[in-house]
């Protein structure tokens, strides 16, 4: 009897022994795959833009910035800073013309047709909207506003066609902040007999805030690097930089593309490359500024 | 109809109330006299907080839920009458929820949430309202060189106390409390009791609660719901020397929670 109790316990002990040293391994591998996967998200964008910057960084310069192309054939020489003044204001007048829209409609899906069927059938449309291709928003811009309207190819018909690429993801991630916020702090807030309005003032948008903030970033970031629905509706492939509302605009995307694609100058290619990046990595720190400035205020 | 008993701060007439159409509360009769602290008190689901946010129409923000019958006379007035102005019945009545909620704000700007809405300021400036709701609840003294600062930061009771001196700073003739200590430490606690008791001589109290012996300790008057019905309501020394009903004695002894 005796003995046989000690022969289990070195048995288990025995076979645990082994057993967890199998587990540790499985664990230690199985953590730096992990590690791995998860390096790759660090690894890729830092690589690609790495090597970008490696190729173009040479040709970096302030006349880069601040002059517009020049050279036979044209953007060999010269700079891009009516690509940088085109994309900047494509995306701030679509910005503005969507932005009002999206936050409205997400409070209202939020805040007043909440599980109504309207705003289920809204919701579905515009999530079917924010996976359509850029290519056919531009698509579209191309033919309702430039020929349809009459816009002609114009920095106005651009931000239109970018703002309803902006609109859907907007909306959706505003109307996702507020739905975010518990019911408690709607409860809490009309306790006090104050009204809708005011609590979505007061207490819902500045709770919502940095959400709204991430959404808007994702929406302007998506839009400032698409060449497509802008290839069509408002870019041209020269400009002194002079920005008119009813006059095309270089773009940095567009620029790319075509300096790239007729094999002009690949070292401007990487150059334009490096200002469209370094543009959105500011434009991603603003946010990030702007986003606890929000939460701060009172 | 005209009520009769004007001595009385709130008249509740057969008041029902269901839910999605299921019956939650039958037939609650109550009168309640200025200064005093009444106990809602008996099992989870029994309809305490129902019963509560009937009193200052906070009942209709629950989809689904409704009055179906009866009357609740606040000083005479019935607060489900057609022409009444719910946003003025909610800032008379004031309420303090179970969880304590900080608004995005700063400390200063929560107090001052309904006052602002209201323009409620009685002739006084922004900065009084805040330091008296804040020394009426014992927290001005804690927090009055960050007063700008987000009211986040606060510590669970502190916050509470917030939340009942926002309630108290719309000047408030009657106030709610739906289990305001139910997430609160045993110190904490104390403190908002002996704030309760100091607010009696101010205005009538309503509090929910699920510790029988809170209840003992604060009110006067005690309501003893289950399952949507009142099983007795006397005086609280009353209820625990005199339970009428098997569920009654049960719940006040322990035996069930």
């Amino acid at each position: 009897m005796h003995e046989s109790v000690t022969y289990i316990e070195t048995s288990i002990g025995a076979s645990t022994c082994t057993y967890r040293r199998w587990r540790n391994f499985l664990n230690t591998s199985m953590e730096g795959f992990l590690w791995i996967c998860g390096a790759i998200g660090l690894l890729l964008p830092l690589s690609i833009f790495g090597y970008i910057c490696f190729e173009g960084v040479n040709h970096l310069s302030i006349s880069f910035i601040t002059e517009y192309p020049k050279g036979t054939p044209l953007g060999t020489s010269g700079g891009i800073m009516p690509a940088i003044l085109g994309s900047f204001f494509l995306a701030l007048i679509g910005f503005i013309l969507s932005f009002p829209f999206a936050l409205f409609g997400g409070i209202y899906l939020s805040e007043y047709g909440r599980e109504t069927k309207f705003a289920h059938v809204v919701r579905f449309f515009v999530e079917c909207l924010t996976a359509v291709p850029a290519i056919i928003y531009g698509l579209f811009g191309y033919a309702f506003l430039v020929v349809f309207l009459k816009f002609g190819v114009s920095l106005i018909a651009g931000s239109i066609t970018l703002s309803l690429i902006m609109f859907p993801i907007m909306l959706i991630s505003i109307q996702e902040a507020l739905l975010s916020i518990k019911d408690e702090y709607r409860e809490a807030a009309f306790a006090l007999g104050v009204s809708k309005i005011y609590i979505i003032r007061r207490v819902l948008i500045p709770r919502a805030w940095p959400s709204i903030v991430a959404g808007i970033v994702l929406a302007v970031g998506h839009a400032i690097g698409s060449a497509s629905p802008v290839l069509f509706t408002a870019s041209i492939y020269f400009s002194k930089g002079n920005v008119s509302l009813d006059q095309p605009v270089m773009t940095l995307p567009t620029h790319l593309y075509y300096i790239v694609s007729e094999a002009i100058s690949m070292d401007h290619g990487y150059g334009t490359a490096i200002v469209l990046i370094l543009g959105l990595l500011i434009f991603n720190l603003c946010a990030m500024f702007l986003r606890k400035v929000g939460s701060l205020k009172q | 109809m005209m009520i009769i008993y004007n001595n009385m701060t709130f008249v509740i007439r057969s008041l029902s109330i269901a839910y999605k159409g299921r019956v939650v509360l039958t037939d609650v009769n109550l009168n309640v006299p200025a200064k005093q602290i009444t106990a809602v008190i008996g099992p989870s689901g029994c309809g305490k907080s129902t019963l509560l946010r009937a009193l200052n129409r906070t009942l209709e923000l629950v989809p689904g839920a409704e009055v179906k019958s009866g009357e609740v006379y606040f000083q005479g007035k019935n607060i489900y009458d057609k022409d009444t102005d719910v946003q003025i019945v909610r800032k008379r009545i004031g309420m303090v929820m179970q969880k304590p909620i900080a608004f995005p704000l700063s400390i200063k700007e929560n107090v001052l949430f309904g006052v602002k809405f209201h323009k409620n300021f009685n002739g006084k400036s922004k900065g009084e309202i805040v330091e008296t709701s804040l020394k009426t609840v014992g927290l001005f003294d804690e927090v009055k060189d960050r007063l700008n600062d987000k009211a986040y930061a606060l510590s669970l009771g502190q916050l509470q106390r917030l939340c009942i001196a926002r309630a108290l700073a719309n000047n408030p003739e009657a106030l709610l409390m739906d289990e305001p200590c139910s997430a609160l430490d045993p110190i904490s606690t104390g403190k908002i009791e002996e704030l309760i008791l100091q607010l009696k001589d101010r205005l009538p109290i309503f509090i929910v609660t699920h510790n029988i012996a809170q209840a003992k300790r604060i009110s006067d008057y005690c309501l003893f719901l289950s399952d949507g019905r009142v099983l007795q309501q006397c005086n609280t020394l009353e209820i625990f020397e005199n339970p009428l009903d098997e569920k009654v004695r049960d719940f006040i002894t322990g035996r069930i929670g």
